[in-house]
């Protein structure tokens, strides 16, 4: 056999089905500084689309202190969550105004932060006066409400050091949703995060008037069902 | 309004094993070009090399296609380059030349930054280093170079890289498989040679009379079968 057919028919060095397919499981931050990597220059968000196009199917975003931050895809699973934040949220934008978002629009935050939220809504008035620039690269501020959700691989300390980003990027409610521990953290501008367990709504209060979001029955009654048959 | 929202006041205990100390599972390999990375700069190997501190929960490498090769670092990395190392090191008590262990940055012409298992480079060529400016980073190939597979190593990946050795200008090259019991053999414009279940390997020509016992040193310190 040549060196390339025994590379193929080498066995895993690991037991059978203990190598992922993808080598990231999780969050990783890299500091490229000294390559002369610079998230302030007037193209950087250009150039981190372009980076997630080059590196599909992995996700970017740049955090308040400029590391790259590299997420794995993911997964058919984990995203049923998140669409069921976005499809209300969208049901809500409706018969209201603004615009919404999901997980593919770029924010950039003070500073050289850039993120991508789980599921977004900006005012009406701010739609309406984004930048050619901004529709199509880049939203400049904090979404005016944001909500992120715990997915299996997020480390808590990570999520909601994200949602102080968020904050202090000019948000006006956020919502940390942790469908493992049934609980809910509430951002509010200048307020330490409330901590509501096992809600059975969400209130958009006064930023979304009339926003209802059943959290139980839509997020947390799911997760119940997969770890009392999966364990 | 001063008192910016802190993280939440109450402390909410997190299951350990649902944070991801080592989020990685093997090699990531990233395409940075759309980040504007200059590798063809004169410093881009010191570059690398503060990169490589500023970010020592992972081992760093730059492929010749200017992929960042991001890899977990750990105590399971490697058994066997320990053996290697190890032999290795006392050959070169007693013969010129000097050997090195992972924790040396190569450049290939092909502007590849790469850290062998292990390694060993002429006389001739470290006098010069040693009488040249203080550089982070050998440059060229090793003379000698030996990968062991770990665990998370895919074959046709670290093969590939064998070849970029050879291809920089090493003149003997070992892959040592322990899972399959076998060596892939490297020398200079051949195909590589086959060797399953070598008791030893010998350094030809290039390093006379160095042996490694790989049986003993690297394949029996593997559970039986990989």
């Amino acid at each position: 056999m040549t060196t390339a057919e025994l590379a193929l028919a080498a066995k895993p060095a690991v037991v059978e089905g203990d190598l992922p397919e993808l080598p990231l499981l999780g969050q990783l931050r890299l500091d490229l500084s000294a390559l002369g990597v610079d998230p302030s220059a007037p193209d950087f968000g250009e150039r981190l689309s372009r980076l997630a196009v080059d590196n599909e199917p992995y996700g970017f975003e740049i955090s308040a202190n400029g590391e790259l931050i590299v997420m794995p895809p993911p997964g058919p699973d984990g995203n049923l969550d998140e669409r069921d934040v976005n499809d209300s949220l969208s049901d809500w934008r409706r018969s209201n105004t603004g615009e919404n978002y999901t997980q593919t629009a770029l924010f950039r935050l003070q500073g050289v932060g850039r993120r991508m939220p789980d599921a977004a809504w900006i005012t009406q008035e701010r739609y309406d006066n984004l930048t050619p620039r901004e529709r199509s690269v880049e939203i400049i501020g904090a979404p005016d409400f944001v909500v992120e959700v715990r997915s299996r691989t997020d480390s808590l300390a990570d999520g909601l050091a994200k949602m102080q980003e968020w904050m202090d990027g000019g948000a006006r409610l956020g919502w940390y949703i942790d469908p493992y521990e049934t609980r809910t953290y509430l951002f509010r501008p200048g307020q330490p995060a409330e901590i509501l367990d096992n809600p059975e709504s969400l209130s958009g209060e006064d930023v979304l008037p009339g926003f209802v979001f059943e959290v139980r029955r839509l997020i947390f009654a799911r997760h119940g069902r997969l770890s009392g048959n999966g364990d | 309004m001063t008192t910016a929202a802190k993280t939440p006041d109450v402390v909410v205990p997190v299951d350990s094993d649902e944070v991801l100390a080592m989020p990685l599972m093997g090699q990531l390999r990233l395409n940075l070009s759309a980040l504007g990375i200059d590798a063809t700069a004169s410093d881009f190997a010191e570059r690398f090399f503060q990169m490589e501190k500023d970010n020592e929960l992972y081992r760093l490498e730059f492929s010749a296609k200017g992929e960042l090769i991001v890899m977990s670092s750990g105590h399971e990395s490697n058994d066997g380059e320990q053996g290697v190392n190890y032999a290795l090191f006392g050959w070169g008590l007693d013969n010129p030349g000097r050997t090195y262990s992972q924790t040396v940055q190569f450049q290939l012409p092909s502007g590849a930054l790469y850290m062998p298992d292990a390694a060993w480079i002429t006389q001739e060529r470290h006098d010069a280093l040693r009488a040249g400016e203080y550089t982070s980073t050998v440059p060229g190939a090793p003379d000698f170079v030996v990968e062991v597979r770990s665990r998370t190593d895919n074959v046709a990946a670290t093969l590939a890289k064998m070849q970029e050795w050879m291809d920089g200008g090493t003149r003997l090259g070992w892959f040592i498989d322990p899972y399959e019991r076998r060596v892939y053999v490297y020398r200079p414009d051949q195909p590589a040679e086959i060797l399953d279940n070598p008791e030893t390997l010998s350094g030809e020509d290039l390093l006379p009379g160095f042996v490694l016992q790989v049986r003993r040193l690297v394949f029996d310190r593997y559970p039986e079968g990989g």
